[in-house]
């Protein structure tokens, strides 16, 4: 067994040598990196070049990031946490932006991944999720794991770029990161990695949710007195438009799991949605919950996700609206 | 010459103020006509574009110089990461006049968005790419460009232009910081504004040099006067051929000066150049007036092409 970093580190080696143009950025990758995500990749004397230590700042890594990626190569940045994302905005936006500002055929392939959310005790800004801020950033795709042992898969299909997709963001929930797993049993993604993943086939009512709640939402379901359709988004942006309204559609009772901060971002969209072209096959209000809110300490981070308890609640009181 | 506060301290020149080489071999690779004609029609384009009122327009009239050096020095698999009021750069470098405009005006049809204001100017077919929203964030850009150039082995240099005012934006200091670390093939052309009277708060310049920081930092950096065209040509071409045998970063600082705040003339890069030309026999008012209006007529013709009315 291995835990889920460990066979990340393996894979971030695997891609550098499957593409020569793949290069690795981030605080301390040459030495394996914050996380141990390029342990791997040092041991191999034959990658070392393409791991590049850059400053602490995130402006500083993502512009330089987007300038290799307009010069042909495909970086991988290595971010600390999902903060520094939300302290590089600005270069977000340049980046999202440069192909139709600059005429070019293909999005820049540059893909960030960040750790989000609680579980390594940090609380603060750490342990937000922040997806309310990268949804504001036009063009940035936004992918979150749910399943760690999917998690290399993830990584995989998210560094492809072979299709042009826009550059994007792969976040990994914390508490998820230091689960085991067996290396050899690599999970393949069943469904592409733009479409809703429905876990839970139930009739009477659809949760939607991603990144750190999903397991907590499937374990409510198994409790609720009702038949539960749980679905993973995956990707927060683009949004599946057809799937989530076939899922909503398909049960008529909607109750949306948020692990992020309750303003703007996906809840707030498929809300709109549904209110949108979905009202009519609605047989109850729409449902969001979220956990803890605001400047959250160390010692609580966990509650940013709604408990199983209040979960099982919301299913079954909207279940019966 | 008596020095007057309007003349730059701590710059190499090549041409004085009264348009005479210190060194009479110091051009004589250069054609000083050609380059002449070129700060001109530059100086044309900027004057009536600046008779157009454009919001938020900023002259560029005095800092041509390092735009047609660098522009004579680059070859087509360089790219540019530009900071704005690179018109000539631009021009220079093959971008049709009409599609110039088409950017700076804000009109339908332009190949590259730009921000809007301060002349920004882009094109991809030329690699010329213009200013981010986000000020100075082009920089890193550059410098990400120039490590994918080190890393792909690809030749060509990159270059990012600037003014002294970007330089107090953090996204710079942090380029630069890189470019140096990883002794990245990249040329930072800094235009730094002459401020007689010392430079206003806004301007976040405290006494120092750009020139005098990037140095500090132990990359190779040169400060020369912006009026001077053939010292600025000497210092970018050293800093290219530098960028181009892999000897790292370089920062080649122009000290040059706005004429809209009324300099006197020889601070004034078509003057000084102008100046040489005359005494060198090769410059008349007539061939003045000529290339004067050949640029003038082109402006215009640009304009009716694309239906502006003046």
């Amino acid at each position: 067994m291995t835990t889920v970093l460990e066979q990340l580190s393996t894979v971030v080696a695997d891609l550098l040598r499957e593409d020569r143009r793949r290069v690795v950025l981030g605080e301390d990758v040459r030495d394996g990196g914050m996380l141990g995500l390029t342990r791997a990749a040092v041991e191999d004397e034959a990658l070392s070049p393409r791991l590049l230590g850059l400053p602490l700042t995130s402006t500083a890594g993502l512009t330089h990031a987007a300038g290799l990626a307009i010069g042909g190569a495909r970086p991988l940045v290595l971010m600390p946490s999902v903060a520094a994302l939300v302290e590089g905005l600005a270069a977000l936006r340049e980046t999202t932006r440069f192909s139709k500002r600059y005429d070019t055929e293909r999005a820049l392939p540059l893909l960030l991944v960040a750790p989000c959310g609680p579980g390594f005790g940090l609380g603060g800004d750490a342990a937000m999720d922040a997806v309310s801020h990268l949804t504001c950033v036009e063009g940035l795709r936004v992918l979150v794991g749910a399943e760690p042992s999917e998690f290399p898969a993830l990584l995989r299909a998210a560094a492809s770029f072979d299709a042009g997709e826009s550059p994007t963001v792969l976040l990994l929930p914390r508490n998820l990161l230091l689960r085991e797993m067996d290396p050899t049993a690599e999970e393949d993604l069943e469904d592409a990695i733009d479409q809703v993943r429905t876990l839970e086939h139930g009739d009477e009512l659809t949760v939607f949710c991603w990144g750190a709640a999903v397991e907590r939402v499937q374990q409510a379901a198994q409790r609720a007195d009702a038949s539960i359709r749980v679905t993973d988004l995956v990707s927060l942006q683009p949004l599946d438009r057809d799937g989530i309204l076939e899922a909503a559609r398909a049960t008529g009772r909607v109750v949306i799991v948020s692990p992020s901060a309750p303003s703007n971002g996906p809840s707030c969209q498929i809300a709109a949605l549904l209110a949108d072209e979905a009202i009519l096959h609605l047989d109850a209000p729409v449902k969001h919950l979220y956990g803890r809110t605001g400047d959250v300490e160390a010692r609580h981070e966990h509650d940013l996700i709604p408990s199983i308890d209040a979960i099982t609640s919301t299913l079954n009181a909207t279940a019966t609206y | 010459m008596e020095r007057t506060p309007w003349d730059p301290e701590g710059v190499e020149v090549r041409l004085n103020e009264a348009g005479q080489l210190a060194d009479p071999n110091a051009a004589e690779r250069l054609d000083l006509r050609a380059l002449f004609e070129q700060l001109l029609t530059a100086r044309v384009i900027d004057t009536h574009l600046t008779h157009l009122g454009l919001p938020m327009w900023a002259p560029a009239a005095g800092g041509e110089a390092p735009l047609v050096a660098l522009g004579a020095l680059l070859h087509e698999e360089d790219w540019v990461f530009s900071g704005g009021r690179d018109i000539p750069l631009a021009l220079s470098r093959g971008v049709a006049l009409t599609e110039v405009l088409r950017q700076v005006l804000g009109l339908g049809g332009a190949r590259v968005r730009v921000p809007a204001g301060a002349g920004a100017v882009g094109s991809s077919e030329h690699n010329l790419v213009p200013p981010t929203e986000s000020m100075g964030l082009q920089v890193g850009m550059a410098t990400g460009f120039a490590h994918a150039q080190k890393l792909g082995r690809v030749p060509g240099v990159t270059v990012a232009t600037f003014g002294e005012g970007l330089t107090t934006v953090g996204a710079i200091a942090e380029a630069l910081a890189i470019a140096a670390a990883q002794s990245l093939p990249i040329v930072f052309l800094c235009k730094s504004q002459l401020w007689p009277d010392a430079p206003p708060a806004e301007a976040g310049i405290f006494g120092d040099s750009v020139h005098a920081r990037c140095s500090s930092m132990g990359m190779w950096a040169r400060r020369v006067d912006g009026a001077d065209l053939v010292a600025v040509h000497d210092a970018l071409d050293t800093a290219c051929a530098r960028a181009r045998d892999g000897l790292g970063p370089c920062m080649v600082e122009c000290v040059v000066t706005p004429l809209h705040r009324t300099p006197p003339p020889h601070r004034d890069p078509v003057e000084r150049l102008r100046r040489f030309l005359e005494a060198a026999g090769t410059w008349t008012q007539t061939s003045h007036d000529i290339v004067e209006a050949k640029a003038k007529s082109k402006f215009q013709k640009a304009l009716h092409e694309l239906g502006v009315d003046q």
